[in-house]
């Protein structure tokens, strides 16, 4: 009976793994190595797949489990005999090995993934292998990107990519820095003085397929490049699975009606692994203000303002007169005497910071799915300022079989962030507050500095709600043909809410309430062909593409509310308030695109020797003229793959070459329909009762209107070295842009203020070269990878409305575009030191009299020792507008970087660099150091300029004017910043960032059910050199002027985890 | 090896390609040239400037959006009738400034060197402003003035972004007066009164039959004469002062007038003999139109005071004589102050 208990017992067995698996299982282990170097390769992707019995095709696989290897690179896995292991890892070949017998000794070897020849490289919406590019384009990996915790992934970017100029020019939490691809193209300034700044240059960002604006039209500030949250601090970057920067106009030409300043496409991580996977991203970080300015305090500033009004004034009378009716300088027994106030320390501050990202993934070959979990905090180095973001990101992919595939992402973000009584440019109330003399008594309930208090105690909240959900839709007919939908529907809404304190504003608190929102709706069909006839490929794709925005806003201002405490509902002066709701504008664009490819085949190797690729693209736009609704949009690209041909087998270093020729145009539309339509308002007025509808004269309507068009050229070569252990790429490219939309001023009887045209062009030419080198040889135990570009650019205005060749805007400090030489020049006296005796000062020879400055007739005008010797260009011995000069240039002429990663074993260290050559800084913020001198008696901070080469009477011969004069100095203006005293050379070389970084030996892991963990060490923005005398040439508005308003970058200490269930 | 030669004679070639093509793309764009706005031009065609001095003509062009500086010339300079004008065209010695004059110098000479002689042709045009310039040299002896229609001429005006002629401009210079205030008719030369009167008195009376009368400023007459007698190499200038019989009065008459800072002169002689002050002066008087103690507020004329005070009664007046004036021709001027209203009370003592 026991025996044939243990018989039945065996059958029973024997069914169950009969049931189980059809065939015999065994245990096989190895090891992963990379084929070039023997050194084993951690975390590779193992996928067992077996012949589907259930497929209708014969000889089809379906993945039935899967594992990874460990840290030294081994695995161990049970398998059926016959399957197939699929070993995949980013960078390298997959490789597929049979297994036919258990062994426990197999060695993979897995080759790095040629980069040139078999990437996939997404353009225009379609997955096209790089080889076959004729486009200029740039892809880089997030494994390629510096470790450090940053809120926005393009800051990682900086230096990286050869002609894309990044600048961190802005440090307010939550907002971007300027990204401007190959030279700016749009001229136009918006705003005056300190606030004036060039209107957005900002590319198309296509996040996972739908693009994304950077900058929205409803903004305070209006178009200017981070004026609002970006839409890119809101993709966590521990999301990003590469980022692809296309820089020409055939690169470009797909993405139609916003692509015309190139586009970068963001793609996110999808589920890649069999195995779920969890990781954990987690950072602590240190911020710290930068190096702030130093200032003079106590007695020292007391004695110094007492010493110079007793000096320069008139009478020693009137000085003592002034001095001592303020009793901060005279009366020993008074509050405001002995006072040592650090202001700069009561708004900057060092904050600690967290972030925390959760991702999990997985795959199976129908299904793939990522769900990313995001926190991100950054409190600003400015007190009252900061930003949180809280993201959920999610996208699927469906794939029944092999004809369909449906992928979907829905993604929800809330950013919180708070400007304080700033904006998100400039902090001028900060500004002004850091800049109070420490002779006032520090902050409370009452203090002496107004802005002082407003920076701290406005309640400043921005909350920006996204929301976006995409659906995209392949099918394929056959293997030449198929069909592709894509729809996508994104809400974003954005509130701010600015509190002031009744105390802050005659005892009348205010609440400002804006509210605007945006809706757009997307979609995008194609149908594609390709096929192959012999050497020959031809394809064709014709894509129609829909796009709708809608955006709305209100304006409220609620004056003189009941208390600081209650805000309403009623309660408030009506006088005092207002309300205002924006018309809602639209913009739909249909456009259509006919692309057709032709590609040569090379008979020795896969892949084409020569490409061909036309394609044309008719667009139309509500937003056009009515005239000028229809823009045909064509682009020709040609590569000649010169490594396939058989005369280059004799030079065997050379793995890769390839040379790349295109043309093409790409428009995007800037005009709204009121430029073409004109537009009607209610004004204020009223009529007998009856409101009053006018048409608003500010612009006359201009059907004519066409979208920006740029046209560029493009001429690439790139070549590859020893197996492309060393490349090097060169494009050179030409760039016309025209059409800008720009105001043109109209005689003043037409009834009309200007009108809009777009009769500007502009033209940016230059060279992008690039490095990238691992020199260690392959089976070296270091890993060191580095890479080093630089591109040169050049702009120049070749048109500007009515044929005129000289436009000057901005009164205080213009800005000058000339046709023919740089688009953005800036205006400025010419200054060429100092008058050391008043017998240097010029005579006009007719009439005897000193050379002066214009306006004014008192004796003060006329120089003196002491004062700033500027260039009397016409020779009128007056000084006025007519003797400024175009000089400098606000854009940066070369950018570049360098990058560099070492790897030993389980220990890596990488490091950023980025240089900014050949731009002109206007250094505002010294000359306003100086002219807080020319006030004593108000109480400014003063900044010690004991440093600086300045006249006074014994020592003459000096850079700078002499600062004490103040008596004459609102006539002279000797520190006015307009003048090339205060223009600097504001090239940099910028440490982006240190990062090194510790993996954890997974022999200590598995007890805890981790994976994988790895610790980061790293510091964010850590120095910057610079000729320059101010304290950050990068951190200057958009026109090259450091404005003390502006926000600083904070330096970054951060120690970061990563972990993997 | 020589494989590997030619990859990097392939390379340099596709460097160099790359390099020139941003070379060459700049001659098919645009030059930066300087803007001419077509609506630039003079505001004002006709000129009638004051022979005598140096007259500068200003705020008579208007750039529009132009890119400045423009260079200006004068062409086709011209008498009315279409004759050539060889006394604006030739070149003449003229006295220009070349360091600043504050009013502070010390000696004749101080003053001179600031001073340098310099040929140039008597209107000229601001190379850079277009502005007009006729130097003092120019003279109605020689210089059509009015009531003779005077000059015709044009004016070049360029820049990188273009040339324009503007045509037809008139200058008809007013005949000079020698001095200010002028008793000289603008048109004729010929002095329709013999003097003028100072600027203002203050507290001068005369004494008449036991009474006294207040002076007014007509009742004293100013007389400019130059005294050629002189030699040419002295530039002074001479005070005379005289009762209504023509009777000299001794300047210390004049007991709290501030010699020393009269006029900004040096090497002052009071003669109390043949009563009068005299400085060694440079001409023009002022030399700069600049507020200097010497002159009056706004710089154009220099000021002169003469003042006494005096005891009647117990009370104590302070009176004064105060002239403005300007004398542009260079010489030995005198200035006779006539009474002819009647003496001026000096008190009881003198």
């Amino acid at each position: 009976m026991k025996k044939y208990k243990t018989l039945y017992l065996l059958v029973i067995l024997f069914a169950i793994m009969g049931f189980t698996s059809q065939a015999q299982d065994v245990v096989i282990s190895g090891v992963v190595v990379d084929k070039d170097t023997d050194s084993s390769l951690p975390g590779v992707n193992i996928v067992i797949t077996i012949l589907d019995p259930n497929a209708e095709e014969k000889g089809k696989y379906k993945m039935i489990d899967g594992t990874i290897t460990d840290a030294i690179g081994k695995f161990r896995i049970k398998v059926p005999i016959n399957c197939k292991l699929k070993f995949s890892f980013v960078g390298y070949i997959d490789v597929i090995e049979d297994i036919t017998v258990a062994k426990s000794d197999y060695k993979i070897f897995m080759p790095v993934q040629n980069n040139m020849t078999n990437d996939v490289v997404i353009i225009g919406y379609q997955e096209k292998r790089k080889s076959d590019v004729t486009g200029s384009n740039f892809i880089i990996e997030s494994k390629d990107l510096m470790t450090t915790p940053v809120q926005n992934v393009m800051e990682l970017l900086q230096g990286r990519v050869p002609g894309l100029n990044i600048q961190q020019n802005n440090g307010t939490p939550g907002m971007a820095g300027s990204y401007v691809i190959r030279g700016i193209s749009d001229i136009n300034t918006v705003g005056e003085g300190d606030n004036m700044y060039l209107t957005d240059n900002s590319p198309l960002f296509v996040v996972d397929g739908f693009p994304v604006l950077n900058a929205s039209e409803y903004s305070y500030e209006g178009l200017v490049a981070g004026s609002n949250i970006s839409p890119l601090s809101m993709i966590p970057q521990e999301d990003i699975d590469n980022i692809q920067i296309l820089k020409d106009a055939s690169a470009t030409a797909l993405y139609g009606s916003a692509g015309a300043y190139g586009v970068i496409l963001i793609n996110t991580k999808r589920g890649s692994s069999l195995v779920p996977v969890i990781s954990y991203n987690g950072s602590v970080r240190i911020s710290t203000p930068p190096r702030l300015r130093d200032v003079l305090a106590g007695t020292s500033e007391r004695q110094l303002r007492i010493k110079e009004m007793l000096e320069n004034e008139d009478s020693r009378a009137y000085a003592e007169l002034l001095i001592n009716s303020n009793p901060a300088f005279a009366d020993s027994l008074n509050v405001y005497y002995n006072n040592n106030t650090d202001w700069q320390d009561v708004f900057y501050r060092t904050t600690y910071n967290q972030s925390h990202n959760l991702n999990c993934s997985g795959a199976s070959d129908v299904f793939n799915y990522k769900v990313n979990l995001g926190y991100y905090e950054q409190k600003g180095i400015i007190d009252n300022t900061g930003f949180t973001r809280y993201s959920l990101r999610t996208n699927m992919g469906y794939m029944p079989n092999k004809k369909f595939k449906m992928t979907a992402n829905v993604n929800t973000n809330i950013g919180i962030n708070s400007t304080g009584s700033g904006n998100a440019l400039v902090q001028t109330g900060v500004a002004d507050g850091a800049n109070t003399s420490s002779l006032l008594p520090p902050p409370s309930l009452y203090t002496a500095s107004n802005s002082a208090l407003s920076a701290l105690s406005v309640d400043n909240d921005n909350k920006n709600l996204g929301y976006d959900a995409g659906l995209n839709l392949t099918y394929r007919l056959t293997d030449a043909w198929s069909v592709n939908s894509t729809i996508g529907y994104s809400y974003s809404n954005k509130t701010e809410d600015n509190f002031v304190p009744g105390m802050l504003n005659n005892e009348q608190a205010k609440l400002t309430s804006n509210n605007s929102f945006r809706t757009s709706v997307y979609n995008r069909n194609s149908i594609s062909w390709r096929d192959r006839f012999g050497l020959f490929q031809v394809g064709m794709t014709i894509q129609m593409e829909v796009t709708s925005r809608k955006e709305s806003g209100n304006y409220l201002t609620l004056g003189g509310l009941p208390s600081d405490k209650i805000l309403g509902p009623g309660g408030y002066v009506v006088k005092n308030s207002e309300g205002q709701a924006e018309s809602t504008k639209e913009y739909k664009t249909l456009s259509f695109t006919f692309a057709p490819s032709f590609g040569i085949g090379s008979p020795t190797i896969g892949g084409n020797k020569y490409v061909f690729n036309p394609s044309i693209r008719p667009d139309a736009s509500s937003v056009s003229g009515s005239g000028k609704r229809w823009t045909i949009n064509p682009g020709l690209g040609f590569r000649w793959n010169f490594h396939m041909e058989p005369f280059m087998e004799r030079f065997s270093p050379v793995s890769t070459g390839s040379f790349r020729i295109s043309w093409g145009r790409t428009i995007r539309q800037n005009a709204n329909i009121y430029d073409i339509y004109g537009r009607y308002y209610i004004h204020d007025d009223t009529y007998s009762g009856q409101s009053v509808i006018p048409i608003n004269r500010s612009s006359i309507p201009n059907p004519d209107l066409e979208p920006t068009t740029n046209t560029s050229w493009n001429f690439g070569g790139e070549m590859g070295f020893l197996n492309n252990r060393y490349r090097f790429d060169i494009d050179t490219y030409y760039k016309q842009t025209d059409n800008i939309l720009k105001n043109r001023e109209i005689a003043n009887h037409n009834g009309f203020d200007g009108m809009r045209s777009t009769e500007t062009s502009l033209v940016n030419y230059g060279l992008e070269v690039s490095l990238q080198a691992r020199p260690l040889p392959a089976r070296s135990k270091l890993d060191w990878n580095m890479s080093f570009n630089f591109a040169i650019n050049k702009d120049k205005l070749t048109a500007l409305p009515n044929s005129v060749r000289q436009i000057t805007s901005g009164s205080d400090n213009p800005v000058v575009n000339r046709v023919g030489s740089n688009a953005l020049s800036n205006y400025l006296y010419i200054y060429q030191g100092v008058y050391e005796s008043d017998e240097e000062v010029p005579v006009d020879p007719a009439t005897g009299l000193r050379y002066r400055v214009g306006g004014n007739n008192t004796e003060d005008a006329f120089f003196r020792a002491g004062d700033p010797k500027w260039l009397d260009v016409n020779g009128d011995y007056v000084l006025d507008d007519n003797d400024r000069k175009i000089v400098g240039n606000s854009q940066a002429q070369i950018t570049g970087g360098f990058y560099t990663s070492l790897r030993y074993g389980p220990l890596t260290l990488s490091t950023s660099l980025s240089f900014t050559l050949r731009r002109d800084v206007i250094n505002k913020t010294l000359a306003d150091e100086f002219r807080t001198y020319y006030k004593p008696e108000d109480m400014n901070a003063l900044v010690p300029i004991d440093a600086y080469d300045f006249w006074t009477p014994n020592h003459r011969v000096a850079k700078y004017p002499n600062p004490f004069d103040y008596k004459r100095a609102s006539v002279i203006d000797p520190f006015r910043s307009d003048q090339t005293l205060f223009q600097e050379d504001g090239s940099f070389l910028k440490i982006n960032g240190i990062s090194s970084s510790y993996r954890v030996n997974k022999k200590h892991l598995e007890r805890i059910g981790i994976s994988s963990m790895t610790f980061t060490l790293s510091v964010n923005n850590v120095w910057v050199i610079s000729k320059y005398s101010g304290v950050n040439p990068e951190n200057v508005n958009s026109l090259g002027r450091d404005v003390s308003g502006g926000y600083p970058n904070s330096r970054d200490y951060s120690f970061g985890v990563n972990v993997q269930f | 090896m020589n494989n590997s030669h030619s990859i990097y004679f392939r390379l340099f070639i596709l460097f160099s390609m790359s390099v020139s093509f941003g070379a060459c793309v700049d001659n098919y764009l645009p030059e930066s040239k300087d803007a001419f706005d077509p609506e630039a031009g003079f505001s004002q065609y006709l000129y009638t400037p004051e022979l005598g001095k140096n007259k500068l003509m200003t705020g008579n062009f208007n750039p529009g959006s132009s890119t400045l500086p423009f260079t200006f010339e004068i062409v086709n300079l011209r008498r009315y009738d279409g004759s050539e004008a060889p006394e604006l065209t030739d070149k003449f010695p003229v006295k220009v400034w070349k360091t600043p004059y504050f009013g502070t110098e010390t000696s004749l000479e101080e003053i001179e060197a600031k001073r340098g002689i310099e040929y140039r042709q008597l209107f000229q045009v601001r190379k850079h402003t277009g502005e007009f310039i006729l130097w003092e040299n120019a003279k109605s002896s020689f210089v059509r003035c009015d009531p003779d229609p005077g000059y015709v001429f044009d004016v070049k005006v360029e820049n990188t972004g273009g040339l324009k002629y503007y045509k037809n401009f008139s200058m008809m210079p007013v005949r000079e007066a020698a001095y200010e205030p002028s008793n000289i008719d603008k048109e004729t030369g010929l002095s329709t009164i013999e003097y003028v009167n100072p600027t203002s008195l203050s507290m001068m009376f005369t004494k008449k039959d036991k009474y006294f009368y207040s002076l007014k400023p007509e009742a004293v007459e100013v007389y400019f004469h130059e005294n050629l007698e002189m030699p040419d190499s002295l530039t002074t200038i001479t005070f005379r002062f005289f009762n209504a019989d023509y009777i000299p009065i001794n300047p210390d008459k004049f007991n709290t007038t501030e010699w020393g800072n009269l006029v900004h002169g040096f090497d002052m002689v009071k003669d109390t003999v043949n009563k009068f002050v005299r400085y060694k002066v440079a001409y023009p008087i002022p030399l700069v139109e600049t507020p200097t103690p010497y002159t009056n507020s706004t710089g154009e004329k220099a000021v002169v005071n003469f003042s006494y005070n005096w005891m009647y009664y117990g009370f104590r007046y302070d009176s004064k004589l105060t002239f403005d004036f300007a004398i542009y021709e260079r010489g030995n001027w005198e200035i006779s102050f006539v009474f002819a209203g009647g003496d001026p009370y000096f008190g009881e003592s003198n």
